[in-house]
This record gives structure tokens, C-alpha cells and sequence, in this order.
């Protein structure tokens, strides 16, 4: 009855190939335990705000409202449903800069527990962003007034917005789980993100549209442009709610689809194989 | 006899440098020896028997610590292998997976599952974890209203609540009020006895005395000796010398 368990290493070095599917294996094993961390950063941000979950609602609402203002005076009123494309662009953008950071610090943000019990450390990169996809999902119900206001109605394009966003958490997730590790190793990486996401703001199609930019842009900036993965991510959640339909050339469209998918394998594989020698660094 | 943890030439270090390129290095080139680290665990071989209670003694910094930690697979050995049969639970710091904002059910729930536990599990040990904490109806409070010794008294009620097949005690005796003590200290016993196999660390040499089998005896990172427990803390002693 005692040989039962074979002896086994408890934290065995995993081949780089395999570090994916062990990555996703763990998701689906320790699912329990990914909902419970996601109930406690939920729980922890919120419970003691007395308009809670409010805020999830508001901090978009009224940030638009501020961009909204200060762009109109700068550019114009550019277009009619403007103030919609601001406010879809700085929740999605949210979503992605705080779930990128959220995982980029995951481990070494992780340092009390990591060292006290052992549990695989993929949960803590895993459960921020599910966090965050679940604020930002709520916040995204502040665009039904705008919607209302503009009289914008949603259609068939809806789809659009689910891509949108699983896209955005896909490339966070990925991007930060090849970062994380090193930021362990020195905090340097988490402090030049938060710059690259405050750039990444302004060079993404948060404030300016997709549109915008292929009316004014030259023919051969526009390929440069379309290097930064999150244009379509940000354009689809806009044509999602505004009705109207989009459409990319194939190849800035599998290359969006491409980063996210290799970044989110190469994370993992990245991860698996560092964070052992990255949790001796904390 | 058959063992339950083999650890055959167990080497540890610690990088000692802060930036990314010798995080780096040090990640892709551990075997390179290297001025900037620090060397945890040297030359470790270690068997522990099946069904027996090994205890750990040695100096404030020695690495029983860190040697509990490369048996529950926080650390992964930079040399040498280690080697566990069935499950390894660590008992140590007993309140750090707690978040002050949710209730202490909530509370059982997140740490039971940072252990390892599943749900059903977790709704199994409830009626045990409420009767052994003594938190009565403060359970379903924010755990930020708790005292520390609630805290305490929480935390080693879920963390006793295991039964792995091997576990790992990390000085965890010294919380709560002296009849708390003396209770947490019979429950710990009481699990010692129950679990197949355990690995204390502990300076009460006492306490070690009354339920170990066997000492090692740790001194800057490496097995001085191992054996029975009153030659052990003979030698401890020697070491001042």
C-alpha cells in the first residue's frame, strides 16, 4: 500500500517544448484555485470602496469624458461617434496595459507566498488577467449611455468584440509571461513596460482611429503602423459596438493573430523554464 | 527499508547579484562556478525513511529552512536530485495566502486551494476548521476585523487540516496565547502521528527529543551529522567550539 507513489522530483525541469501544454494542463487542474485568487484581487480592490464595484463602471466613464473634451477642442470633433471610439479605446487599452503589468509582476508582486508553499506559479500570471478581463467586461457597460446618446445601435459585427478582447488578453498574457521571469531577476523590465504602455497609448488607436490614420497616414507608414499588434484588436471592439462593418488586408490580419498566438506559446514555454531560477532571485 | 525522500548531492545558491544580465547568465549557466552567489546547500545527501518523524536542527541560517523548501519543490536544486514519494505538504508562516478583505470562510476556501485542496475537500474541513480555530461567528467577517491571534489560529487550523502522505514543519508552534499553544502543538503531534512521514525543523529540542526518530544536524548549507536525537544535539552543542 506505501508504494503506491512512486518517488518523483517535486518540481522537475520541463522540457521548453512542453512548457505549454503543461501551461494549460495546470489551467484546467487548478481551475478552484484560479477562481478563488480571481475573487480575492476582485474582493481586495473593491470591497472597501463604498461605491465598489461602481468604480469599475465610472473610471472609464469619466477619463473618456476628459479625453473626449480635451481632444475635441484639438482636433475638431473629427467624427460623429467620436466620443464612443474614445471611450471603447481606453477600456480596451486599459484592459491590455494592466493586464500586461499585472503579469510582468506577477512573480516577484508573489514573493510572501511563492516562498512559503509550493503551487504552481502559473496561476499567479493566469489569475490578474482573468481579473482584469472580468473588470474590463464590466466597464465596457459605461458605453451604453454614450451608445444611447449617439443612438448607435450594435449588429451582426457584435462578434467583433469577444475577438477584440480575447485577442488583447491573449497578447498581455503572452508578453508578460516572457517578461515576468526577468523582472524577478530586476525590477528594470516592470519600470520600462509602464513607460511602453504610457507610449503605447498614444501610438495605438486609442485616441485616433484606424480610419483616421489610413486617410492621413502615407502608404508606407501605414505597414509600420500595423506592426503594433493592438490597432486591430482596438478597431474591431469599436466596429463591434458601432454596427459597422471593418475589413483588413489578410496580411496585417495574420500577422495580429500571429503574435498573439506565438507570444502566448513562447510565454509559456518561457516561463515554465525560467521561474524556478527566477523564484531565487525574490 | 524503503524511503520516502531521496536527496542524492543536493547543491543550492542564490544569485547575489540584482541585474538582469547576471539574472540571466545565471539562469542559462548554473553550473558555471561563480564569485556572486551564494551557496545555500552543499554536498546535501539525505534518506528519510518511510513512517519515520526526521528532525532538522542547526544555527539561524544554516539552510533547514531552505532544505524543507527543496524537499517541497519551492526550490528547485541547481545540483544533485531530490526525490519524493506521494504528496508534500510544508507547514511554515501560516497566514500568508490570507487577504484582509475577504471572510474567513473565503479565507479557508483561497488558502485550502493554494495547498492544493479541491473544493469538496475544503467543504469537508469546514465544521473541523471552525471547531479547532475557535473563530465562532466571526467566520463570515472580513478578516481585517480579526485579532493577529485569530489570524494565527486560523491559519494553522487549515494548514493542519491536510493529511499528505509526507509533511514538512517549519517552526509553525510559537502563535496564539499559551493554551492555544499547547493545542496547536497537540494537533501537530496528532498529525505527526497520522501522517506517514514527517520532516521538522524546529529549536525546541525538547520537543524534538519527544518525537523524532532521528536529527540531521545543518551548519552553512551542509549535513554535519545524522543520528540518534541526544548525539545530534551533543554535536549541535560542539559547534560553538
Amino acid at each position: 500500500m506505501k508504494d503506491k507513489f512512486p518517488l518523483e522530483e517535486p518540481n522537475p525541469t520541463v522540457p521548453f517544448l512542453k512548457g505549454p501544454h503543461l501551461f494549460l494542463g495546470t489551467i484546467i487542474s487548478e481551475w478552484y484555485l484560479i477562481q478563488n485568487m480571481v475573487r480575492r484581487d476582485l474582493k481586495g480592490r473593491y470591497s472597501r470602496a463604498s461605491i465598489g464595484f461602481g468604480w469599475i463602471f465610472l473610471e472609464p466613464l469619466l477619463l473618456s469624458a476628459v479625453y473626449y473634451v480635451l481632444f475635441t477642442i484639438i482636433a475638431n470633433r473629427p467624427e460623429p461617434n467620436y466620443a464612443l471610439y474614445v471611450i471603447i479605446g481606453v477600456i480596451v487599452w486599459g484592459h491590455f496595459g494592466k493586464s500586461l503589468q499585472a503579469t510582468i509582476t506577477c512573480l516577484s508582486n508573489g514573493g510572501n507566498l511563492i516562498k512559503q508553499v509550493y503551487f504552481p506559479r502559473e496561476i499567479l500570471a493566469i489569475s490578474p488577467v482573468l481579473s482584469q478581463l472580468w473588470i474590463s467586461v464590466i466597464s465596457l457597460t459605461a458605453v451604453i449611455p454614450v451608445m444611447w446618446y449617439l443612438g448607435v445601435m450594435p449588429s451582426t459585427t457584435i462578434w467583433m468584440l469577444p475577438v477584440a478582447l480575447i485577442l488583447t488578453s491573449m497578447l498581455a498574457l503572452g508578453f508578460g509571461l516572457i517578461f515576468a521571469p526577468l523582472n524577478a531577476f530586476s525590477q528594470d523590465v516592470s519600470h520600462l513596460f509602464r513607460f511602453i504602455i504610457r507610449a503605447g497609448f498614444f501610438l495605438s488607436p486609442v485616441m485616433w482611429t484606424y480610419e483616421m490614420m489610413i486617410a492621413r497616414a502615407p502608404d508606407n507608414w501605414v505597414n509600420i503602423i500595423m506592426l503594433n499588434p493592438m490597432v486591430i484588436p482596438l478597431t474591431y471592439a469599436r466596429h463591434g459596438l458601432d454596427g459597422t462593418p471593418i475589413e483588413f488586408e489578410v496580411t496585417h490580419l495574420l500577422y495580429c493573430v500571429g503574435v498573439a498566438v506565438l507570444s502566448l506559446l513562447i510565454g509559456m514555454a518561457i516561463f515554465k523554464r525560467l521561474e524556478s531560477k527566477a523564484v531565487k532571485h525574490l | 527499508m524503503t524511503n520516502a525522500i531521496e536527496m542524492s548531492d543536493i547543491g543550492l545558491h542564490f544569485p547575489m547579484g540584482r541585474g538582469l544580465v547576471s539574472g540571466l547568465t545565471n539562469a542559462f549557466r548554473s553550473n558555471e562556478s561563480s564569485k556572486r552567489r551564494f551557496t545555500a546547500l552543499k554536498e546535501i545527501n539525505l534518506e528519510v525513511h518511510q513512517g519515520e518523524v526526521l528532525g532538522v536542527i542547526g544555527r539561524n541560517g544554516s539552510g533547514k529552512s531552505t532544505l524543507l523548501r527543496v524537499i517541497a519543490g519551492i526550490y528547485r536544486p541547481d545540483q544533485g536530485s531530490v526525490k519524493a514519494r506521494g504528496t508534500t505538504s510544508l507547514l511554515a508562516g501560516v497566514n500568508v495566502g490570507f487577504n484582509q478583505n475577504l471572510t474567513g470562510r473565503e479565507n479557508v476556501h483561497l488558502y485550502g486551494s493554494i495547498l492544493g485542496h479541491r473544493k469538496e475537500m475544503i467543504d469537508q474541513m469546514m465544521p473541523d476548521i471552525l471547531e479547532f480555530s475557535e473563530i465562532g461567528e466571526f467566520m463570515d467577517q472580513p478578516l481585517r476585523t480579526y485579532s493577529s491571534g485569530m489570524k494565527a489560529r486560523l491559519g494553522i487550523a487549515i494548514a493542519s487540516a491536510i493529511e499528505p502522505e509526507i509533511l514538512l514543519i517549519d517552526e509553525v508552534l510559537g502563535v496564539g496565547d499559551p493554551q492555544f499553544r499547547e493545542k496547536s502543538k497537540k494537533r501537530i503531534l496528532d498529525l505527526v502521528k497520522s501522517t506517514g512521514t514527517v520532516v521538522i525543523v524546529s529549536h525546541s529540542f525538547g520537543l524534538m527529543k519527544e518525537i523524532c526518530n532521528r536529527l540531521v544536524l545543518v551548519d552553512k548549507g551542509r549535513i554535519i551529522c545524522i543520528g540518534e536525537t541526544s548525539e545530534v544535539i551533543a554535536a549541535y552543542y560542539e559547534l560553538d567550539k
